[in-house]
């Protein structure tokens, strides 16, 4: 009985097995309003004993701001789709179609490839101010140079069935002390 | 009483299929939780309220009471015979279009109204079997006529739509009605529904062995090219580290739901 336990037990780890790791980088620079902010960029990924790769999606956190934009893997890369009524090209009135890529990371298809190291993403777009929203959207100000964030592998941990690895937040300094 | 974005916005959490009663749940909490853990220090006012179906439900299932004691007259079906079914059942439900259905529909129509008449944003927050009653309630409030004017969403009583390990790209929901949204007519304003799932969920897959997904489209097949859609629907298929089954009861932990759902109640 103990060893159809522990064969058992031995199996449900071959097929269950997961090594997680947390991503994340964070850099300062100016947001959408030109106010000098904290960023930070984090994702999760998840190597299977036995099947795929997970990742992502990305997710970019902006000081002082609720917006939490996404960057995931899609047929033009790894990208923030910009959306209708949010988002917005520099200089335009109109929001974007839907599906506008408004950010790319650079040198990467998929997100499960993107190893520690600089990362180099560009944001194209702003966001359209709404008075119905709690917080300002906001993210990085868009530029034509890239923005590089140091990455970092923050969490690495094997288990059987796998773990949600934590993810940093970010906290604002104007509310500090309050 | 129009929608007035400066009160708290109240999140409401519609469970999945589930064992046990409605004193069992506490999915409101989770998701109470979760948004705290991500907003760090920012004075966001929200509150998050349940939507409690499971005593219908159950009440529904008493005429297989019978069956389920002769299920569980034995060591394996006292294990497992009772759950089963009581999850079974809850399925079985939700797809006939009958009585037990209408009722649950009705209840959370009447949960959203409630909100809208106080005033609060209001934003659903649906899991697993309960997205088919999101996605039948919300589309009903925007074919009655009375809500949802494009031009201003004080006048809409949700403000927004986030489904975690939904099945509702499954062909059993397809064909029973649910293979099209409604659409909010001519305006500027957008309705967001976001479609949070696990690679490897397999109530996503409808394959119980946990079907890899990838490069799949399931909220965004409902899109139209009609710019009166309206809609802005989005797939975020999401790590959240678990494997199988574990990987459907997840999302109530996972800091990007977390992340987008403060996106979402914010904006």
């Amino acid at each position: 009985m103990k060893l159809t336990t522990y064969l058992l037990v031995i199996c449900l780890g071959i097929l269950s097995g997961c090594t997680n790791y947390m991503y994340q980088g964070q850099l300062s620079a100016s947001d959408a309003y030109g106010q000098e902010r904290q960023f930070i960029l984090y994702w999760p990924k998840t190597e299977q004993l036995l099947g795929t790769t997970n990742a992502g999606p990305a997710i970019l956190l902006t000081e002082c701001s609720t917006t939490r934009i996404d960057f995931s893997d899609q047929p033009q890369g790894i990208i923030f789709r910009g959306e209708q009524g949010m988002d917005r090209l520099p200089g335009s009135d109109a929001a974007v179609s839907d599906d506008q890529v408004c950010g790319k990371f650079l040198s990467y298809d998929k997100l499960a490839d993107v190893p520690p190291g600089d990362l180099a993403l560009q944001v194209d777009c702003e966001p359209i101010p709404d008075d119905f929203a709690a917080f300002p959207r906001d993210y990085l100000k868009a530029r034509a140079e890239p923005y590089v964030f140091p990455v970092v592998e923050e969490t690495r941990h094997w288990s059987l069935f796998g773990e949600t690895p934590p993810a940093p937040v970010l906290y604002c300094r104007e509310f500090s002390g309050q | 009483m129009p929608v007035n974005p400066r009160l708290p916005r109240k999140v409401l959490v519609v469970h999945g299929v589930q064992t046990g009663t409605d004193n069992d749940l506490n999915q409101d909490k989770l998701i109470s939780e979760l948004i705290k853990s991500r907003i760090g220090n920012l004075p966001l006012h929200y509150e998050c309220a349940l939507y409690r179906y499971e005593n219908i439900n159950d009440a529904a299932q008493s005429k297989f009471k019978s069956l389920i004691k002769l299920l569980v007259a034995n060591p394996i079906g006292q294990a497992v015979g009772k759950e089963v079914l009581d999850v079974v059942g809850d399925v079985v439900i939700s797809l006939a279009n009958g009585s037990t259905a209408d009722a649950i529909r009705a209840g959370l129509k009447q949960a959203i109204l409630d909100i809208y008449e106080a005033g609060n944003p209001c934003y659903i927050v649906a899991h697993s079997l309960g997205t088919i009653y999101a996605f039948d309630v919300l589309n009903q409030l925007i074919s009655d006529g009375e809500y949802f004017d494009r031009s201003s969403r004080k006048t809409w009583p949700v403000q927004g739509l986030l489904t975690i390990g939904s099945p509702i790209g499954l062909q059993m929901f397809k064909i029973t009605g649910r293979d099209k949204i409604t659409n909010l007519g001519p305006g500027e304003k957008w309705f967001r529904w976001l479609n949070i799932w696990d690679h490897n969920d397999p109530v996503v897959s409808g394959n119980i062995f946990g079907q890899y997904l990838s490069g799949f489209k399931i909220a965004e097949d409902f899109r139209n090219d009609d710019p009166a859609q309206g809609w802005v629907i989005r797939d975020i298929p999401t790590d959240t580290g678990k494997a199988w089954l574990m990987a459907h009861t997840a999302y109530w932990h996972s800091p990007v739901v977390g992340d987008k759902l403060t996106d979402m109640i914010s904006s």
